[in-house]
């Protein structure tokens, strides 16, 4: 714990109580600037999972039509369906550990202590009781424009950064952001099970945010609205709004329940035929466009 | 072996425990608890200390063992909550600072932001609500209390706690007064040191730091010695607020200096002790380094000629002020942030050590030995 104190908190920390003071004392201003900050700097390695994650949900979305087809095929001999699903899986580049494949656990565990250290440095730079004050005077270098700036004011806007928002607007926006956030990068899936998973963790995780937002001294949701605020930025630079306005998944499911005729010519296509992904998507895009123009005359 | 599917289930599962590990550690690491660091204040061997379960009690210790007078319960709306750790969820009844001993009541200054006064007797508790959490100790000089608390505001009560004044500082004041002919001096975290009319509470005059004042201000022959949180100690004139001197250490001071024999003692977050020559601030050495900081005011046992003083790292050292040489008294193996009480007539030192569950110790001085511990919580 003490080389991550000397190698990131300490650091981050003594650089946040500085920004407050150049920030005309406005400890709320030094919060949202040192998080953009620390999420340019690590900017290269959040557009890399992101890039990782985007390749692998379009990757395993091309792939899911013949993996349900091997899934029918050896649905008595699990030991063949394990392989060819693994080569199916190998072909398409697709890990089967999902996102906790290596470039993007690597891009996460990277990213994570540093999160940790900003949140941390927080905590401390606002230093809400005695003994976290006390504890402070351990923390600093010798700057002297570090004791100018400390206590550091807990006043910003409505808020006390030092005690939860009294008015729920801080639990409220971390949970609206991360519900943004997270919509725009999920990738439509006709897998149930999986549908079932992403629909769980695009509302589990900004709730679970909001929960804990409504004890946590609000200088900490607003560490989290930034850095959300900040993702849905790059993301909309890279994606646009993605999937955030799409329809939901289940829709998306019912309707191509209802394409019959499309279903069941893919169910009698042959093996051969069916290796030819792309050919196959084609040839049911230009029969979609076949169909509108009928029922357009 | 797993199959790929298993693996992918698996990997949905360490995901979701990877993401609730993270939420339950950023919910839990969010501030330590307020434990307070009350000292003991003693009148007619009756011993008044604050605890960390919110009371206030009252020891008889003219015997052998203490005996409990009377136990109030300070009462406070903290309702604990969510993993029970988290700042705004602490229990904030705690008490820092001594109580202060009047003619016939204790004033306790509780976290709660709450101003408590027990009469002696029999611990009748009446309260004045300061509006947020005291820090440092009150005062009584003469008809008034006085008593600073975190929201910035300092107040002089009745010693029925009827409001007389209150003066607006900038910021939270934990620092303890100190009130010399007619003048009441506050240290804020605003960086500046007051001098305020004890009747009308007017602004005399203010001294301007670099850094949170936090220490208590001493005040000896129309020289005030207060330490800052931009490591300096300063020597300012009482009547002009003028800058005497400055020296300073490597660290903040938070605690009040002792005035013995010419000299300055303070003890500094640098973990030292200092001994300064109260008219030439070069003239200063230290006496003392510590494993720990130092935030308890040094304290003189008069008949013994010793000076002592409590560490962070568990201490307490006599020090000898003629020679400068110490050794520790005594040992606890908890950290000793709350002020000493020397009783002078007893040779007795009592010491509330924060570990677990704040002990209180009597120590007899000359020999070292426990002569009682009770527990406070």
């Amino acid at each position: 714990m003490e080389f991550f104190d000397l190698i990131l908190l300490r650091p981050i920390l003594n650089f946040l109580i500085v920004l407050s003071h150049v920030f005309f004392d406005n400890f709320g201003l030094a919060i949202i600037v040192l998080t953009i900050m620390v999420r340019f700097v690590i900017l290269p390695l959040t557009l890399r999972q992101l890039r990782a994650s985007k390749a692998m949900s379009e990757a395993m979305r091309t792939i899911q039509p013949k993996l349900q087809q091997i899934k029918k095929k050896y649905a008595k001999d699990k030991q063949k369906l394990q392989q060819e699903t693994m080569k199916l899986y190998k072909e398409a580049g697709v890990s089967p550990m999902g996102c906790l494949s290596s470039p993007m656990l690597v891009s996460m565990l990277i990213q994570l202590p540093i999160f940790i250290a900003v949140y941390r440095a927080i905590i401390r730079a606002l230093a809400t009781t005695p003994q976290d004050f006390l504890g402070l005077s351990e923390d600093l270098y010798s700057w002297s424009v570090l004791h100018q700036a400390l206590p550091v004011s807990g006043k910003f806007l409505w808020l006390d950064l030092s005690s939860a928002d009294p008015y729920l607007l801080i639990p409220i926006l971390v949970g609206v952001t991360m519900w943004v956030s997270q919509k725009m990068i999920t990738q439509p899936t006709t897998d149930p099970q999986q549908e079932s998973m992403q629909r769980m963790m695009q509302l589990m995780m900004p709730l679970m945010f909001g929960f804990i937002c409504l004890t946590l001294p609000s200088g900490l949701g607003l560490y989290f609205v930034a850095s959300t605020i900040f993702s849905v930025v790059v993301q909309y630079y890279l994606y646009g709004w993605g999937n955030l306005f799409a329809p939901a998944p289940a829709k998306q499911i019912d309707k191509k329940r209802i394409a019959k005729p499309e279903k069941r010519e893919a169910e009698i296509t042959t093996p051969g035929r069916m290796t030819n992904l792309k050919e196959g998507t084609a040839h049911g895009k230009s029969r979609s466009k076949r169909q509108d123009s009928r029922g357009s005359h | 072996m797993f199959s790929n599917i298993k693996k992918s289930r698996l990997s949905k599962i360490l995901l979701s425990l990877l993401l609730l590990s993270t939420i339950l550690l950023l919910a839990g690491c969010a501030a330590a608890p307020t434990r307070g660091w009350s000292g003991p204040a003693v009148a007619n061997n009756v011993l008044y200390v604050g605890t960390i379960g919110g009371e206030v009690i009252a020891l008889d210790v003219s015997g052998d063992q203490p005996s409990q007078v009377w136990s109030e319960t300070l009462e406070s709306p903290g309702t604990g909550g969510f993993l029970a750790c988290s700042a705004r969820l602490s229990t904030p009844m705690s008490t820092y600072g001594k109580p202060a001993i009047g003619e016939d009541k204790v004033y306790v200054g509780g976290y709660d932001g709450y101003i408590y006064s027990f009469t002696l007797e029999d611990g009748y508790m009446r309260k004045f609500d300061t509006g947020s959490a005291i820090v440092g100790s009150p005062i009584v000089a003469g008809e008034t209390v006085f008593v600073g608390n975190s929201d910035g505001k300092f107040y002089a009560l009745s010693l029925d706690l009827s409001p007389k004044w209150s003066f607006k500082t900038g910021a939270k004041i934990w620092s303890t007064p100190a009130v010399d002919n007619g003048v009441v001096y506050i240290g804020s975290s605003d960086h500046k040191l007051y001098a305020l009319d004890t009747e009308s509470g007017r602004e005399i005059w203010h001294f301007k730091t670099e850094g949170a004042i936090l220490s208590t201000p001493l005040v000896v022959d129309g020289t005030i010695y207060v330490g800052s949180g931009d490591n300096n100690l300063y020597a300012v004139d009482a009547g002009t607020g003028e800058q005497r001197w400055a020296l300073e250490a490597g660290n903040w001071f938070w605690t009040e200096a002792l005035f013995h024999n010419g000299e300055i003692w303070v003890g500094c977050l640098d973990h030292k002790v200092y001994a300064i020559n109260a008219q030439n601030p070069e003239d200063f050495r230290v006496v003392l380094e510590t494993e720990g900081r130092v935030r308890t005011p040094p304290v003189l046992m008069e008949n013994l000629n010793l000076i002592l003083i409590g560490s962070e790292d568990g201490n307490v050292y006599a020090i000898d002020p003629e020679e400068k040489s110490s050794q520790v008294l005594y040992s606890f193996e908890a950290p000793v942030l709350a002020p000493l009480y020397a009783d002078q007539e007893k040779d007795i030192i009592y010491v509330h050590a924060q570990n677990g569950s704040h002990t209180l110790y009597a120590i007899e001085v000359e020999t070292g030995d426990i002569k009682w511990d009770y527990t406070t919580e």
